[in-house]
């Protein structure tokens, strides 16, 4: 091997300091000497300065509110699975799922229009969407008041645990309040 | 009247109990998580959402889709956090299942990357080699490197091979340990140092003619 050859071979380890002391200076005295193998260093160093430099993505706005609405199917699931296994008839009036999606959060309105939801639970809470849009304080305060209003129609609520996941003081309001009902209310 | 959010925090002012999960480093954000607080999970979630989508894009070149892994990522992270080993590095975990998600995304589709440097290709997996010197005939004028000097090196590491290509973002991008990278990859030690090298030398030699 020449020295060119062990400089390359081994020049990943010295770049990431992952040398033996003596290997490392070893590999100095080589960069000293060597022109070519000097100009590799050059090339790697600028040229991993710069990928480093380039512009950061930024997630897209309903980035948050997306997932959210994940999170909530999930934990849908999740307790319609357990409910499934307590008795069998809840499976058959679980899942009512009532749930505001603030600011035009289509895919959630798009949601409900397929009937996944109680119709009665969605026309109630359709008229919150625009008011949460406009709301900027806290947004567990604003998802209180409907979530009394999804009690006064006869829906059993049950906190689900991510209310305030992603909720910005500052940014738009993302927040997605969710509930479901445990019990048969809607279904008489 | 139910108010159910009413009852949700632990500690009185939800600002500061947010404040407060800012403080906990990544172990202490899951244990946090799993011993109740499920704000815990949302503090992760902004932890890692960027940097998330950052490597997932630089491994797979789809904007729109490295937005669609990250959030299956984190899907997959609240699933199963139950289960996580909490002796391991959460951040290496995370890293983990994006990497997967993001090598099944490039394995299931057919890339048809820009080919700019087609001399190169075969020789990926051979050994580190110096670079030619210059030559003037391909060198692009100043004017051209300096305006496209950062596409041009975001074109390169697209080039690479897969497995060139995830390594070497992982090291330095990300900033990863070799040991790390083998744990995200599954690779083993040895594999992850000479994938580097050879990624290093591949760029090097597709870059080189834009540099100096
Ligand atoms: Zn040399």
């Amino acid at each position: 091997m020449t020295s060119c050859e062990r400089f390359l071979a081994g020049y990943s380890a010295f770049r990431d300091d992952a040398l033996p002391w003596e290997e490392r200076v070893e590999m100095e005295v080589h960069l000293d000497e060597c022109p070519s193998c000097a100009r590799y260093d050059r090339v790697v160093s600028r040229g991993a300065d710069v990928f480093r430099e380039l512009p950061q993505l930024e997630l897209s706005e309903d980035f948050a509110a997306r997932l959210q609405h994940r999170i909530y199917t999930e934990d849908l699931e999740a307790a319609r699975a357990r409910n499934a296994s307590r008795s069998a008839t809840a499976l058959a009036t679980m899942g009512v799922a009532a749930a505001i999606a603030a600011a035009a959060w289509v895919p959630l309105v798009r949601y409900y229009a397929d009937g996944e939801a109680p119709r009665q639970a969605a026309a109630s809470t359709v008229p919150f969407a625009a008011r949460l849009a406009a709301w900027d304080g806290p947004a567990h305060r604003e998802a209180g008041r409907v979530t009394s209003q999804l009690v006064r129609l006869g829906v059993a609520v049950t906190e689900l645990p991510y209310h305030d996941l992603v909720f910005k003081k500052d940014g738009p309001l993302v927040a997605t309040v969710a509930a479901y009902t445990e019990g048969d209310v809607l279904a008489r | 009247m139910m108010d159910v959010f009413a009852r949700a925090p632990k500690a009185a002012d939800p600002a500061s109990a947010r404040s407060a999960l800012k403080q906990l480093d990544d172990s202490g954000l899951v244990a946090a998580y799993l011993d109740g607080e499920k704000r815990a999970f949302g503090e992760l979630v902004e932890r890692y959402q960027t940097r998330l989508l950052n490597f997932v894009y630089r491994t797979t070149g789809d904007r729109e889709r490295a937005e669609d892994l990250v959030q299956e990522t984190f899907i997959r992270v609240y699933r199963h956090l139950h289960r996580f080993d909490q002796s391991k590095k959460f951040s290496t975990w995370i890293y983990t299942i994006a990497s997967n998600l993001a090598k099944n995304e490039l394995r299931n589709r057919s890339r048809n990357p820009l080919v700019l440097f087609q001399t190169i290709k075969k020789n990926w997996d051979a050994d580190a080699r110096p670079l030619e010197w210059e030559d003037n005939t391909y060198r692009p004028d100043d004017l051209f490197r300096k305006r496209h000097l950062k596409s041009m090196v975001e074109n390169t590491v697209d080039q690479l091979p897969e497995h060139h290509r995830t390594v070497f973002i992982l090291r330095e991008m990300e900033g990863k340990t070799y040991e790390e990278i083998a744990d995200i990859t599954g690779a083993n030690l040895g594999t992850v140092k000479s994938r580097l090298n050879r990624a290093r030398n591949n760029f090097a030699q597709l870059i080189a003619p834009l540099l100096d």
